[in-house]
């Protein structure tokens, strides 16, 4: 379960709140969508429930766990074992194959935790299966299509099999197709196991399918609400 | 972070980031042949000014006389000799490996030989002095041996060496004289008198060249109480000597013979008491830096250390080590703030690229680690390519001062020394300008947090 209570957030170089106080509950499996137009902080809120912001007031609980008391150890451990992220810009590393930037969780787990080499490619190459990218493998991310890559941020956002799956406008990027491929492949996965998933988006298809639709305003969930069918 | 994991992200690194990282590596590369070539030459100066030119690793410590001038004429005052206690003083001294006593040749000698080498023999006036042959042991070795101690049975007369046994010659004091079979007494000298013969005083007597190794088993025939300065009316010794080798423990001119046989030539021709004292002592140190400390030790025992420049040589040399140092250090400087340059731009393009592994789970220590290894690698490359081009660089200087060089006096085989540590510590001194220069960079890297990264704020 997700708990958020009164969050603010500013930036350094900015007199104005991104975030004013917000207030959330999330349970476990449920499906969130945060729409918004753009700069009401969606993916600041995505960013501080992931782990990639500690400069925020306020309380954020993940499974009873307070992100504001973890140290940076910690914190890299809660984004490595229990958060999956993926990201509008998909932020592949383009120097790295497809497998090799879906097993990039691997290199940074603890010596107690490595699963070895082969284990983790046969993981990542499971994943790309999944997504359906299994035969580019081994090719560097800039030879693929903007969906295949939005397919491969999926698959890495999977790989240490997290309990919270974080989207930022998963289909932002992407036509109508490839978006509603990415939609279907996400509900497929929520459907396969009690996966929570906060997902920021302008897409109405995403809203569509969500069980729970939040509206931001200026730093603020102006609504919360069942999403239309 | 496992170590399969760095090892890994490093290879991919060093890879992607190969001009990068050459660019800030050859900087350090450069300052380390600077400083280990020169830091090579000064040692290796160092070495030959100290331990063979003004050998510092032994020290000769000697009596002063106490000398009344009279006119022209000085007339000593006094003992001017170390007896067995003196000995036992010194050898007590803090920082004296060994003690070797030395005594001078104190009865008129004359020595005749050389047809074999030079075509005609020559005769001269001899100067020498006995030393204790474990002094000489790791130069020459066993052929420098006393005869005094374990004298053979030898015929009381012969013509010709044919009738003496291997190591013995026929001598005679004069040539009216009968033959006596006596014993070959080795001799050795330093390299320096050869290296004088061969520079000035062969062109001056237009005399042929010699190679000190052919030299080896010269045989002189010496009469000692004998003299073409001065008539002599005493007994005469007729011995015959042998070199045996190069010591540089050995007089600068003229034989240095086992010090027993020395004690008994002074005994049985020298004048009264001449054989009860030792002329000065050699004293072995257990490090070059004990010098100052024993010279000190023995100045307080009224012993005087013969003087050859070694001290001023050693201050001068330890100014020139120091300022070789400074320069490299500041040379070095210069390339850790180029690392640091490369490391922060590498940084800056990385950002995004630290912030993703953030993201996925790296802590901010697994970077830096990541990071600080691969400036440490950087760093062993740099040292490992500085230090060799160094290496090679002194080995070509080597063989262009050999030619330039090969007629003085004094000429050393190499003028560089590379100790291991001096090696190991160019290598080390890279990795340690690497990691400082890259130090800064990653930690302002990593400090911030990863969703700044990925929004390139």
């Amino acid at each position: 379960m997700i708990r958020i209570a009164d969050l603010h957030k500013r930036y350094a170089d900015s007199r104005r709140e991104v975030l004013r106080g917000v207030d959330l509950v999330v349970a476990n499996g449920e499906i969130v969508s945060l729409v918004g137009r753009s700069g009401c902080g969606k993916t600041t809120l995505l960013n501080i429930v992931g782990g990639l912001d500690r400069r925020w007031r306020g309380t954020v609980e993940v499974a009873g766990r307070s992100l504001a008391g973890l140290d940076d150890r910690s914190l890299a451990r809660y984004r490595r074992d229990q958060v999956g992220m993926v990201f509008q810009a998909y932020h592949l590393l383009e120097h790295l194959s497809c497998v090799e930037n879906v097993a990039l969780a691997g290199r940074f787990a603890s010596a107690r935790g490595a699963a070895g080499a082969r284990v983790e490619r046969a993981r990542a190459e499971e994943l790309l299966e999944l997504v359906g990218l299994r035969t580019a493998a081994d090719l560097r991310p800039g030879r693929l299509s903007g969906g295949e890559r939005q397919r491969v941020a999926i698959a890495r956002a999977l790989f240490n099999r997290p309990s919270l799956l974080l989207l930022d406008e998963p289909t932002g990027n992407l036509d109508t197709e490839t978006g509603a491929e990415i939609l279907a492949l996400l509900g497929e996965l929520h459907a396969g196991g009690g996966l929570t998933v906060l997902a920021a988006t302008h897409d109405a298809a995403i809203e569509a399918a969500g069980g729970r639709c939040l509206r931001l305003e200026s730093g603020s969930v102006t609504a919360d609400e069942e999403a239309a069918p | 972070m496992t170590g399969r994991g760095l090892v890994r992200s490093l290879a991919d690194d060093l890879r992607r980031h190969l001009r990068h990282l050459a660019a800030g590596g050859a900087g350090i590369a450069v300052s380390i042949v600077g400083l280990v070539f020169f830091l090579g030459l000064g040692l290796g100066v160092r070495e030959v000014l100290l331990g063979e030119i003004f050998p510092m690793d032994r020290l000769e410590v000697h009596r002063p006389a106490t000398d009344l001038s009279l006119l022209a004429i000085k007339i000593e005052l006094g003992k001017d000799t170390l007896d067995q206690a003196r000995l036992a003083e010194l050898a007590a001294i803090d920082g004296v490996a060994a003690v070797y006593p030395k005594m001078r040749l104190l009865v008129p000698a004359t020595a005749t030989g050389g047809e074999s080498l030079l075509g005609a023999g020559m005769q001269t006036e001899l100067v020498a002095d006995g030393v204790d042959p474990d002094l000489v042991a790791d130069a020459v070795g066993d052929p420098f041996h006393d005869p005094v101690l374990d004298p053979a049975a030898l015929p009381d007369q012969c013509l010709s060496d044919r009738d003496c046994p291997a190591g013995a010659a026929c001598v005679a004091p004069s040539s009216f004289a009968t033959g006596r079979c006596r014993e070959v007494i080795p001799v050795i000298v330093s390299e320096h008198m050869v290296e004088l013969y061969n520079g000035a005083f062969r062109r001056a007597y237009r005399l042929p060249k010699v190679d000190p190794e052919a030299l080896i088993g010269l045989g002189l025939e010496v009469r000692f109480g004998a003299s073409s300065l001065r008539p002599t009316s005493g007994r005469v010794l007729a011995e015959r000597l042998r070199l045996v080798g190069y010591s540089d423990a050995a007089i600068p001119l003229g034989l240095t013979m086992p010090l027993g046989f020395v004690r008994r030539i002074n005994d049985e021709l020298g004048p009264s008491g001449a054989a009860d004292g030792y002329h000065s002592a050699v004293l072995t140190l257990s490090s070059k830096d004990a010098a100052h400390r024993v010279v000190a030790a023995a100045e307080r025992l009224g012993l005087e250390v013969r003087d050859t420049g070694a001290r001023r040589a050693a201050s001068l040399m330890a100014v020139l080590l120091a300022v070789v140092g400074l320069v490299g250090a500041v040379i070095l400087a210069v390339s850790a703030l180029h690392v640091m340059h490369v490391f922060a731009l590498l940084t800056v393009l990385r950002r995004r690229e630290i912030a993703v592994m953030r993201a996925v789970g790296a802590s901010q220590g697994s970077v830096r680690l990541l990071l600080v290894t691969e400036a440490a690698v950087v760093g062993l490359a740099a040292g490992a390519v500085g230090v060799a081009t160094a290496r090679g660089l002194g080995w070509l200087t080597d063989r262009v001062a050999e030619s330039g060089l090969s007629d003085l006096p004094f000429a050393p085989e190499t003028l560089f020394a590379f100790p291991a540590w001096l090696l190991a510590g160019g290598v080390a001194v890279a990795v340690l300008c690497c990691v400082l220069g890259a130090l800064g960079p990653v930690l302002l890297a990593t400090a911030a947090d990863p969703a700044d990264g990925l929004a390139g704020g």
